[in-house]
C-alpha cells in the first residue's frame, strides 16, 4: 500500500476458511499488532454477509438490556450508549450508517458486533475485550491513535451493549 | 611527473608513530595508519553497541507476547541496530581497513589526500556522535534503517530522532565520499614502479571499483536525506502525498543509493578474502583476472537492480521483470568469484588458521546468503517473503556470515602487520566455532519464521505454532554470538599486549605489506621491492620459480606450489599446520 497509488492484488483461496495476515511493511509503533484475516466463503454465503454488511446500522431500543453472547454477560442502555458515542469525542473519528456520524479516520463500527477481532487483530471480539478496550486502549495498544476516553464504569457497559449489538 | 610534491610537508608534520604515544598524537594524526586503526577502533566500538541493540531485542522477542520493552523502546534500537551496522560499522571499517593497506599494499608513503583522510575519518566520528545524540534530544529514530515516507513525515514521526538521522547519515556520508575520491587518487596515481593494474593486489582492486560505487551511490543518499530534512523542516513536499509529493519516490532514490550500498558492503570483504585464501591455500588465485573483471561486472550491475526491494510497491509488470531478470544476471559474476575461490583452495596445502577458517565461513555463508537473495528475485516469491523474517536470516547471511566473517578473516590476518604481534589462535578458534554455531541457530530459523509469515520489525508476536521455540532458539544463538564476541575482544586485547612477536611477514604471504616491519614505521618502506609479478615476495624468495603475469593463472609446476598440481587428498603434506 502507497498513499497516492491505487493497487491491485488477486488473492485464490482453493478451499473455505480464515486465512491469517499480517502487515509487512513498517508502519510506526503498533505494527506488529496491524494483523489481518481474509474469510474465504462459498458464493452464497458470502452474499449473504455481503447483504448484511451493506444494511444501515439497527436504531436501538430504549432502555437496558442484557447482551448475551458465548458465556458472557452485559447489561447497559444501548440507547444511552449511542448518546453517549454521539456526545464522547467517538463520532470524530468513528462511522456509524444509518446515523448522521460519518467520520472516516478510525474504522466504522456500523456492524461491531460482527466481527471477529478488536483493534486490528490484537484482541478476539468478546463482550470482556471489548470493555477492556474502552477502559484503556492505551493500555493494550500503546501509541494507538485512540486515546484513553476516561470512562467510568456504567459509561462503558452501555457503549460495549450498544456496538456488540450491531450486527 | 608533475613538479608539485604529491604529500605535501608530511616529512615534518607527521608524528612518528609509536614514538608519541599521546592522545594528541592521535588525534592530530594524517598518518594513514593510525587514521586506519582509529576507523577500526570507532567502528569496533559501534559494533558492540550494535550488536547490545540486537541482543536486546532478541530478549524481547524470545517468547511471544513478551513485555520487556515497550514498542517505542524496541522501535528505537532495531532502527540503530540497522543504521549503526550499516553506516557506522561495515561501510566504514571497510574503508578503514582500505585507508591502512592500500597504501602498504601499493608501495606508497602514505594515502593521495592524507588530511582529506583525517577529514573523512573524524567527519564519521561527528555524524556517528549527531546520529546517537537523538536519545539525548528526545528520542532516536523509529522508522527503520530505510525511514519510508509517509511514516517519515513530520506528521507521523513528530520526535526529532529522524532529523538527527538525517543530518547525522549526510555528515558520515560527505566523509565517506571523500574517502571514496581519496582511495581512487591514491591507487591511480601512488602505486611503486612495476606494479601495474594487472598486477594489483585483489583486494586493491576491489578497494578501487568500490570507489567508484561509493561515487556513483553515496551521493544519491545524500541527497535523498536532504531532502527528507528539507521536507521536515522547511515544509518541502517532496515526500508528502497530501501536497503533491510522491512516497514513492523516496523509496527509488533510496534504493538507487541503496543497492549499490550493498556492494560497497561486501566488494572490499571480496577483496579480503581473494587475499586471505591464496595464502592459507599456499597457491596464487586462480583466475586472477576472473576475479577482478567479475567485480566490474558487479558494479556495473549493481546500479541497475534497486526497485528488487520494491516488487511489492506496485510497479509495473515490465519493471518487475526487468529488475527481476537483472537480480538474476548479478548473481552470475559473483558466482564467478565463489568458483575460483573454491579452485583456488582446490588441491592447495591449506592451513586452517583462524583467519583461514573465517574465510571458509565467509564461503560456506555467504553462499546461502547469495542463494537466498536470488530467489528474492523471482518476484511471485518475494511478494510472498518480502518484509518478512526470511529477508532478515537473508540479509544477515549476506552481511554478517558474509562480510563480517570476512573482515574477521582479514583481521586475524592482519593483526600482525599492525600491532606486531600474533592474534592467540587458541582463542581464535573458539572465536571462529562459536560464532559460525551462534550465527547460524541466530539466523538460520529465520528463514523458516519468515516463510510461517512473521513480519520484520514487529516487537512482539502472537503465539502461533511454532514461532515461539524457533525465535528462542534465535534469541539463543544470540546469546552464543555475544560470547564469542566477548571472546574475540579479548584475545585482542590480551594479544596486543603479550601475544608473540609477529615478524615483518609470518604468514609467508606475497604482497607488499609484509615487506616492511610489523607495525610499519610512519615513512611505511625504508625500500619498496621492485615488482615485477602479483606477488613481489613470492619472487625474490624464489627467483627460480618467479610469479611472472603471464603465468600466474596457471601454477608453477616446481618450487613449493607443487602440491598444486595433485589432487586433493593426494598431497601427503596437504593437512593442517
Amino acid at each position: 500500500m502507497i498513499p497516492g497509488q491505487a493497487d491491485y492484488m488477486w488473492l485464490e483461496a482453493d478451499a473455505p476458511g480464515t486465512y491469517l495476515g499480517a502487515c509487512s511493511e513498517f508502519c510506526g509503533s503498533e505494527h506488529a499488532w496491524m494483523l489481518l484475516r481474509a474469510v474465504a466463503q462459498p458464493t452464497a454465503q458470502f452474499d449473504a454477509w455481503q447483504r448484511m454488511q451493506l444494511r444501515p446500522a439497527a436504531r436501538p431500543s430504549g432502555g437496558p438490556s442484557a447482551l448475551r453472547r458465548g458465556g458472557e454477560s452485559v447489561t447497559g442502555d444501548p440507547a444511552r450508549g449511542l448518546a453517549l458515542f454521539a456526545g464522547l469525542s467517538c463520532a470524530s473519528c468513528h462511522a456509524i450508517s444509518g446515523t448522521a456520524y460519518q467520520a472516516m479516520i478510525g474504522p466504522s463500527l456500523t456492524h461491531m458486533g460482527g466481527r471477529q477481532t478488536l483493534a486490528a487483530g490484537r484482541l478476539t471480539n468478546t463482550l470482556a475485550n471489548m470493555e477492556a478496550w474502552l477502559r484503556d486502549p492505551q493500555a493494550l495498544k500503546p501509541g494507538a491513535h485512540m486515546p484513553n476516553l476516561n470512562l467510568d464504569r456504567s459509561q462503558i457497559r452501555d457503549l460495549t451493549v450498544y456496538l456488540e449489538g450491531l450486527r | 611527473m608533475s613538479s608539485v610534491p604529491l604529500v605535501p610537508e608530511l616529512d615534518q608534520s607527521l608524528p612518528a608513530l609509536g614514538s608519541d604515544e599521546g592522545l594528541l598524537s592521535w588525534l592530530a594524526s594524517v598518518d594513514h595508519k593510525q587514521i586506519g586503526l582509529m576507523y577500526l577502533v570507532t567502528t569496533g566500538l559501534f559494533f558492540v553497541i550494535g550488536g547490545l541493540e540486537a541482543l536486546l531485542r532478541r530478549i524481547q522477542l524470545a517468547r511471544p507476547n513478551n513485555t520487556v520493552l515497550t514498542p517505542q523502546n524496541y522501535n528505537q534500537p532495531f532502527t540503530l541496530h540497522g543504521n549503526t551496522m550499516i553506516f557506522l560499522v561495515v561501510l566504514p571499517v571497510l574503508i578503514g581497513i582500505g585507508t591502512y593497506l592500500v597504501p602498504l599494499m601499493i608501495g606508497a608513503r602514505d594515502m593521495a589526500f592524507p588530511r582529506l583522510n583525517q577529514m573523512s575519518l573524524w567527519l564519521l566520528v561527528f555524524g556517528s556522535l549527531v546520529l546517537y545524540y537523538s536519545f539525548v534530544a528526545g528520542g532516536a529514530p523509529d522508522a527503520g534503517w530505510h525511514a519510508y515516507p509517509p511514516l517519515t513525515e513530520k506528521d507521523y514521526s513528530p520526535n526529532p530522532g529522524l532529523d538527527y538521522y538525517s543530518i547525522g547519515l549526510l555528515i558520515t556520508g560527505i566523509g565517506t565520499v571523500a574517502s571514496g575520491i581519496n582511495l581512487l587518487v591514491t591507487i591511480f596515481t601512488m602505486r611503486t614502479p612495476g606494479l601495474t593494474m594487472r598486477r594489483l593486489p585483489l583486494f586493491v582492486w576491489m578497494t578501487m571499483v568500490n570507489g567508484f560505487l561509493i561515487l556513483g551511490a553515496l551521493p544519491a543518499l545524500n541527497a535523498s536525506l536532504v531532502m527528507i530534512f528539507f521536507d521536515r523542516q522547511l515544509n518541502a513536499h517532496f515526500f508528502d502525498v497530501k501536497n503533491g509529493g510522491s512516497a514513492i519516490l523516496w523509496q527509488h532514490y533510496f534504493w538507487s543509493f541503496g543497492h549499490p550500498e550493498v556492494y560497497i558492503m561486501v566488494l572490499p570483504a571480496f577483496g579480503i578474502i581473494s587475499e586471505v585464501i591464496p595464502v592459507f591455500s599456499r597457491k596464487p588465485i586462480y583466475g586472477y583476472s576472473f576475479v577482478a573483471a567479475s567485480t566490474v561486472a558487479i558494479a556495473f550491475f549493481s546500479f541497475a537492480v534497486w526497485a528488487h526491494h520494491m516488487f511489492a510497491a506496485g510497479m509495473s509488470q515490465t519493471l518487475d521483470l526487468i529488475f527481476g531478470g537483472s537480480s538474476m544476471l548479478i548473481a552470475i559474476p559473483t558466482g564467478i568469484k565463489i568458483f575460483n575461490w573454491l579452485a583456488t583452495i582446490w588441491g592447495g596445502k591449506v592451513r586452517f588458521t583462524t583467519s583461514m577458517l573465517f574465510a571458509l565461513g565467509f564461503l560456506s555463508m555467504f553462499t546461502i546468503g547469495g542463494l537466498s537473495g536470488v530467489t528474492f528475485a523471482v518476484f511471485p516469491v518475494d511478494w510472498q517473503v518480502t518484509a518478512s523474517y526470511y529477508v532478515v536470516a537473508h540479509m544477515h547471511y549476506v552481511l554478517f556470515g558474509g562480510t563480517l566473517f570476512a573482515i574477521l578473516a582479514g583481521v586475524y590476518y592482519w593483526f600482525p602487520k599492525m600491532s606486531g604481534r600474533m592474534l592467540s589462535e587458541a582463542w581464535g578458534k573458539w572465536h571462529f566455532w562459536l560464532m559460525f554455531a551462534g550465527f547460524n541457530l541466530t539466523f538460520f530459523p529465520m528463514h523458516i519464521l519468515g516463510i510461517m509469515g512473521m513480519s520484520r520489525r514487529i516487537f512482539t508476536y502472537p503465539d502461533r505454532p511454532g514461532w515461539g521455540g524457533l525465535n528462542m532458539i534465535s534469541t539463543a544463538g544470540s546469546l552464543l554470538l555475544a560470547v564469542s564476541v566477548l571472546i574475540f575482544l579479548i584475545n585482542v586485547v590480551l594479544s596486543s599486549r603479550r601475544g608473540p612477536p609477529a615478524g615483518p611477514n609470518p604468514w609467508d604471504a606475497g604482497t607488499l605489506e609484509w615487506a616492511t616491519s610489523s607495525p610499519p614505521p610512519p615513512h611505511n618502506f625504508d625500500l619498496v621491492p621492485p615488482v615485477r609479478g602479483r606477488r613481489p615476495l613470492w619472487d625474490i624468495a624464489h627467483p627460480a620459480a618467479p610469479d611472472r603475469p603471464s603465468r600466474t593463472d596457471s601454477p608453477p609446476t616446481t618450487g613449493r606450489m607443487a602440491g598444486g598440481a595433485l589432487p586433493p587428498g593426494r598431497d601427503a603434506d596437504a593437512r593442517p599446520e
